[in-house]
């Protein structure tokens, strides 16, 4: 498999609305130019119930005729075809054809496992379907586009992708995505751990030939699963492999499709046309590993790598973030299936952000990360720099501690990209709007307040300072805190918060208030790894949520041996048997809790908890890092769930 | 105690690639500063059977004419050397202050590793720092201090597995270096949290260049992707890399993943040479190779290969006093390079400085006499020369990745014995703890040390590096278990324990272990109460088995290609193939049933159980299930190893140990490779494994890829 990364983008218009220009969809992709490259780029576009022939594009080395003989050898007849040489031998064509459906699919399947093995030049079809249309080739997006005069084009749906290739193999095409099987593409950003048991579970279907990407994979397992007749609900279920521990899947369809899921990083775009109607779905993986970001305004639902480029083709989007393992899907009748987390949780981040300031020092619009950073250190010296229209900048403020310069104050107004405030030391940021990933990576000091929503991996080893989040904060938040002599880091959160908050924190003091819920909302793996600090939730918090647990069946079967070998009593089997493993786990003693620690605890570190009030010294020790937020102290007299390492 | 001089050599009992005699060479070198001995011959590694082809024989002068001088990343050098990334806390600090003062004087280079840094360590200039995935001890000061930075995503020795300084160890001068309390465990998470991808990367290399203006370096284990991994590092702006092969060096590591993940540094830097030269990325880009460095010898044929620079760790070691006793983990190093910091026992820095002077020069000394001895004037003559070498019996597509010419030999595929000791002792360790049995410095484990004693010696598992994160096996939701019989049995790891002919104590301690940890046992009747974990013959347990074919049992058959031509079609559950019955190799029967139901479209309605007593380990279960096994069967006769000579004990609690440890060591493998779910990501999933210098055939017909090979 050649690995690769990328950014992805996908829209799909709501019904009744204006079809999406093509103009919009390369802006869009253009704004994460950055994560691809020049080695490859694509788009595809849904136009549901245009035409009732089936449209055929391909890749090939050579004279490409050939194809039309294949489809003409499996009963289909060829209605037109155009092909344009475009370097040397290289060929590009697009053909029309007619037939039975079925009998297309397998030539299609047939011609690409002779045609990627055919000694005479090498070729690929790459895009079929009715309603789907892909353009790719290397180069970037705006390269592409301008190529196949993607700008003037319109759609429905739309996919776009910009790629990052470790290495290409010459400068061939093939590897570009979107990936397009028949009526299906998909453009793709990870790496899956599953490929190689992917092409074995497509194999024993029958699939003979691939490019050798995982991204070609996913979308081979959709129309697999998808021909079986399976909803398509259903089929993004498997595919996107849930835990075991959520029971999402029953055992005997785990156990059928076991090769067919997907592991590892990856978050998935995938465009899909039923005949009857268009769906756009957007998979992120259990850890989230890859940022996915979905926006909707009136007219359109879209998905993005990072909400730069949701903002710069809607800048007054309603925008929210797939929880991981989750999926949205939306369609062009339907409308939202599956938004990729509950509709409280989705009303729950924050409005959209203003980009606009009448007094300013800076406008950002039309600035490098690199320029608007030159420009913060040269205006560092007033004290305080506002900025206005900063969109997906990266690395902002990162130069400041080298180059010395402490105690500034930055505003920021608009959509901050990832690592801003790296290694921050006493400087002081204000952003009036979202932040993107890897927030205060490894910050000593100074303070950051986020008037809005912060993404994944904000605060990692944060070892001093504060943060202050007032809206929701995404996953992996807050990890590897740690407190050293004099050092003491704080990090409040005023909305809620995913997985793995506070993973291996060994020192501070981490607040989730969630002013907008009952109780804090937090997912699961809560101070997994935990060494030390404290992790301070609002509310009674279920212990389910804290570190990473045995699957309960497991641990069933070891309260059974424990009781044959009189390590536990009647009594105390039937007691822990209906309580979450942390309250067991209070209360086991002996053999019997040296036994359940060996099994799953010894290395991983579970955390335990309170739930109490907040101890004067705590009360005022938080409320002092959040002054900017008046309301913060009637919320901090509440009673909290207090979670702290177990050893 | 003060340590001033050189402790005799133990007698080595157990195969090493440290030999006495390589450590000898290194103490001479470093008791002279003189050139010893050049071209030595020897060895199971694939880099010992690659030779210079030498016209004449060789000679050895004190003075030798060729220069090693050279720069990049506008960095001068007096040698193509780079004393490599050991940190303070893996070694005890006089070592390191000693490194870094050395690395100034001979005008080399020292990484620093991941401890923060040293105050003394600060002074020194030559120094390159290091922003790995805990940051310890990492901020714009420090960033600021030396000549360059090293992203660290990975290491030879553990390749996908995170680190972890238990507390007590966390003394209060390495609490002040690495920014942590006292006494508090430090744990580095095993992937970056901001590093998932290559773009993830670039974008820090990009950050970090911003902000320190230096050049930056990513450091990488070799695994299965690495021509590709190096070549993203390229594009991605890096200034160069340093690979860190199978085998390397390391004060802690699962001994799991040393001895069956990543690759030999000779197949990742022709291979990864290559890809970048196709790529037009080589230009401008450095390599630095890391271990298994022995000697100028090993250097040379390294950069011959493709390599820049080579970075020596062990070896340095060694000639400031190491014995290799391999105890860097337990902290009392006889030599005090690894041992716990608390004054009690120290090495002489001015002992260490002249020796590990010496050494160098001795080290230059020879490279430059090889130099002199293949007509060349200059190191860099020297870079990728190919032509030069010549490969002295190896397989086809091992001198195909290598790029040389030389004697194909297709190997043997049992060469070496099945058991051994080093086997043994861990399994003890194993049975004793419960818990992913650790060790520290170089593996020494087959195909390279040892002589491999079955075809799993000669597969390599992945190691995710850059391109995708490994997963944390202890903290992440890895989940080992299996569904079998259609989702019917749950297994919490694909291990079954086969009791048959056990003395009595043993069957019954594996099946309440078996029950506790939810696995199950394999016996000819099932025992009341225990119905739910027995595979059995008796028709009373959760899952049947027979020799012949019976409808809802699975199908006994011998491990021979012949036995499961007729399989396809049978109404059974699955098939146990035994490699205690029939003749032909486990992984090939295996692997050829689980192509031919996929050939037929019927594989996922079946098992497949991999049945021997000559499965051995938690690496040799995973391999085989990575081949395409459901699961395996073990022999209870595991725990009589483990055992041995010594005492009973409890057994049941012996047999939870055992269970409980393969149950960990799978998972750490998965989260190495970058996989949650192993039934689903595992099985069958050939791309995962890598074959070194394996006979051809064996391999084609495993359906996996040679090591080094795109």
């Amino acid at each position: 498999m050649i690995p690769s990364g990328c950014g992805v983008f996908g829209v799909i218009r709501k019904e009744g609305r204006r079809k999406i220009p093509g103009s919009t969809v390369v802006k869009a992709i253009e704004k994460v130019r950055h994560r691809g490259s020049d080695k490859g780029a694509g788009f595809a576009t849904f136009n549901l119930g245009e035409g009732n022939v089936y449209s055929l594009k391909a890749f090939m080395e050579g004279d490409p005729s050939r194809i039309m003989r294949m489809l003409n050898e499996h009963g289909l007849q060829v209605t037109s075809m155009n092909a344009s040489y475009e370097r040397g031998s290289f060929c590009n064509c697009s053909i029309m054809t007619l037939g039975d459906v079925n009998r297309l699919k397998k030539a299609i399947r047939n011609i690409n496992e002779v045609l990627w093995d055919d000694s005479r030049g090498k070729g690929r079809i790459y895009s079929v379907g009715t309603s789907v249309s892909v353009f790719k080739d290397v180069g970037y997006p705006a390269d592409v586009a301008r190529k196949y005069n993607v700008e003037m084009m319109e759609g429905d749906m739309w996919l776009a992708h910009t790629r990052q290739p470790t290495n290409s193999p010459g400068f061939y095409p093939y590897w570009s995505h979107p990936f397009s099987t028949f009526n299906i593409a998909i453009v793709h950003n990870g790496d899956v751990s599953s490929f190689g048991a992917n092409v074995e579970f497509l194999q024993n279907r029958g699939w003979e030939s691939f490019v050798g990407t995982d991204s070609e994979v996913i979308a081979f397992l959709f129309q697999e699963l998808l021909e079986e007749g399976m909803p398509l609900e259903e089929v993004v279920k498997i595919v996107l492999n849930p835990s075991r521990r959520s029971s999402a899947l029953p055992s005997v369809k785990d156990y059928l499709y076991r090769n067919a899921r997907l592991d590892g990083p990856f978050t998935a775009v995938i465009g899909y046309d039923s005949m009857e109607d268009l769906y756009l779905v957007g998979m992120a993986d259990r850890s989230k590993f890859r940022p996915a970001i979905i926006g909707e305004d009136d007219d359109a639902f879209y998905l993005a790598s990072e909400e730069s480029e949701i903002r710069e083709v809607s800048p007054n989007a309603k925008v929210w973030t797939l929880k991981p393992g989750s999926y949205f899907i939306a369609s062009l009748k339907k409308g939202v299936i599956s938004r990729g987390r509950d509709d409280h949780e989705v009303m729950s981040f924050s409005p959209p952000p203003t980009f606009n300031v009448d007094l300013f020092d800076i406008d950002a619009s039309g600035l490098s990360s690199e320029e608007l950073n030159v420009k913060l250190e040269e205006l560092s010296q007033k004290g305080k720099v506002v900025v206005k229209g900063v969109n997906g900048h990266r690395f902002l403020g990162n130069t400041l501690p080298f180059k010395g310069i402490r105690g500034v104050e930055i505003h920021l107004y608009g959509v901050v990209g990832n690592s801003m405030a790296n290694l921050n030391e006493g400087n002081v940021f204000y952003v009036h709007g979202n932040v993107q990933d890897d927030c205060c990576d490894t910050m000593h000091g100074g303070k950051v307040v986020i008037d809005g929503d912060a993404r994944d991996v904000i605060g990692q080893t944060l070892q001093g300072g504060v943060i202050l989040v007032k809206g929701n904060a995404g996953n992996r938040v807050g990890i590897q805190m740690r407190e050293y002599q004099d050092k003491k880091p704080y990090f409040i959160i005023g909305g809620m918060v995913d997985d793995y908050l506070g993973e291996y924190m060994a020192g501070g003091m981490t607040v989730v208030l969630d002013l907008k819920a009952r109780e804090a909302r937090v997912g699961n793996f809560v101070g997994t790894g935990m060494v030390g600090g404290k992790i301070y939730l609002r509310g009674k918090i279920s212990p389910s949520k804290l570190g990473l647990q045995p699957p309960r069946f497991e641990f069933m079967r070891l309260l059974k041996a424990l009781l044959m070998e009189k390590m536990i009593t009647e009594e105390e089997m039937e007691e822990f048997s209906n309580v979450e493993y942390l309250e067991a786990m209070k209360k086991m003693q002996g053999k019997a809790k040296e036994y359940s620690k060996r099994l799953f605890e010894e290395k991983v570190g579970i955390p335990t908890f309170e739930y109490r009030e907040l101890n004067e010294d705590e009360f005022k020790e938080i409320l002092n890092c959040a002054t900017e937020v008046k309301e913060y102290e009637e919320y901090l007299k509440e009673k909290f769930t207090v979670v702290y390492p177990s050893k | 105690m003060i340590i001033n001089k050189y402790l005799p050599i133990p007698r080595q009992t157990d195969s090493e690639l440290w030999t006495s005699e390589k450590i000898e060479h290194v103490r001479k070198l470093a008791l002279t500063g003189k050139p010893h001995s050049i071209f030595e011959r020897g060895g199971n590694r694939i880099i010992d059977k690659v030779e210079f082809k030498l016209g004449k024989n060789p000679e050895l002068t004190d003075s030798p004419t060729s220069s090693l001088s050279f720069s990049f990343s506008n960095i001068e050098m007096s040698m193509p050397l780079y004393l490599g990334d050991m940190s303070y806390g893996a070694l005890s600090g006089n070592p390191n202050i000693t490194i870094a003062r050395v690395a100034d004087m001979t005008k080399t280079l020292a990484g620093t590793g991941e401890g923060g840094l040293h105050e003394e360590v600060a002074k020194y200039k030559r120094i390159f720092v290091q922003w790995a995935s805990a940051r310890f001890g990492v901020d714009s000061k420090v960033l600021k201090s030396g000549l360059g930075v090293v992203i660290k995503i990975g290491q030879g020795a553990k390749p996908g597995i995170g680190g972890h300084l238990p507390g007590k160890k966390v003394t209060r001068p390495i609490s002040l270096a690495r920014r942590i309390p006292e006494g508090m465990d430090a744990i580095s998470p095993a992937p970056h949290h901001d590093i998932y991808s290559i773009e993830d990367l670039g974008q820090r290399i990009q950050a970090l260049k911003e902000m320190t203006g230096k050049p930056v370096f990513v450091k990488v284990a070799a695994t299965n992707y690495i021509p590709y991994v190096v070549a993203g590092i390229a594009r991605m702006n890096a200034d160069g890399v340093i690979i860190d092969g199978h085998g390397a060096g390391t004060g802690a590591t699962p001994q799991v993943i040393r001895d069956n993940v990543g690759i030999p540094i000779e197949l990742a830097v022709a291979s990864a040479d290559n890809v970048l030269r196709k790529e037009g990325l080589r230009e401008g880009f450095t390599i630095i190779a890391a271990g298994r460095v022995t000697s100028a010898t090993d250097a040379a044929k390294l950069i011959a290969l493709g390599a820049d620079v080579v970075s020596v760790g062990t070896g340095a070691l060694i000639a400031m006093g190491c014995v290799m006793v391999h105890k860097c983990h337990i902290g009392s190093c006889p030599t005090a390079l690894t041992n716990k910091i608390d004054g009690t026992r120290e090495m002489d820095i001015e002992f260490g400085v002249k020796t590990l002077a010496n050494f160098i020069n001795g080290f230059g000394l020879e490279l430059s006499n090889i130099l002199d001895n293949l007509g060349l004037k200059n190191v860099r003559e020297l870079k990728g020369r190919r032509d030069l070498l010549y490969g002295n019996g190896l397989s086809e597509e091992t001198l195909e990745i290598l790029g040389i010419d030389g004697r194909v030999e297709e190997p043997q595929v049992k060469q070496g014995e099945l058991w051994n000791r080093r086997i043994e002792v861990y399994l003890h360790e194993l049975m004793n703890k419960g818990e992913p049995v650790i060790t520290s410095m170089g593996s020494t484990s087959p195909p390279d040390v040892e002589k491999p004693g079955r075809i799993t010696d000669w597969l390599r598992s992945d190691g995710a590096q850059v391109t995708r994160p490994p997963i944390d096996p202890y903290r992440e939701d890895i989940d080992t278990s299996f569904y079998l019989n259609h989702g019917k049995i749950y297994l919490s790891l694909p291990v079954i324990y086969d009791v048959r002919g056990a003395p009595e104590k043993y069957s019954s301690a594996f099946l309440w272990a078996s029950m506790a940890l939810s696995s199950a046992v394999f016996s000819d009747y099932a025992n009341h109460g225990y119905e739910e974990v027995s595979f059995s013959a008796d028709g009373k347990g959760i899952a049947n088995w027979s020799t012949s074919p019976k409808e809802g049992h699975y199908l006994v058959v011998p491990s021979s290609l012949d036995a499961i031509e007729s399989v396809v079609g049978l109404d059974v559950p699955g098939f146990i193939v035994d490699e205690d019955e029939g003749k032909d190799d486990l992984e090939v029967v295996i692997s050829k049933l689980d192509t031919l139901l996929k050939d037929n479209g019927v594989r996922y309605y079946y098992d497949i159980l991999a049945k021997s007593s000559k499965i051995r380990d938690s690496a040799d279960v995973f391999k085989i299930v990575l081949l395409g096994a459901d699961s395996t069967i073990v022999s209870y006769s595991l725990l009589e190893r483990a055992i041995g000579q010594g005492s009973e004990g409890d057994l049941k609690e012996r047999a939870f140990n055992l269970i409980a440890g393969m149950k960990k060591e799978i998972a750490l493998l998965a989260g190495a490779s970058g996989v949650y779910s192993v039934q689903s990501s595992i099985t069958g999933n050939r791309e995962l494994l890598r074959s070194v210098n394996l006979n051809r055939r064996v391999r084609e017909i495993l359906r996996i890829k040679p090591a080094g090979g795109l």
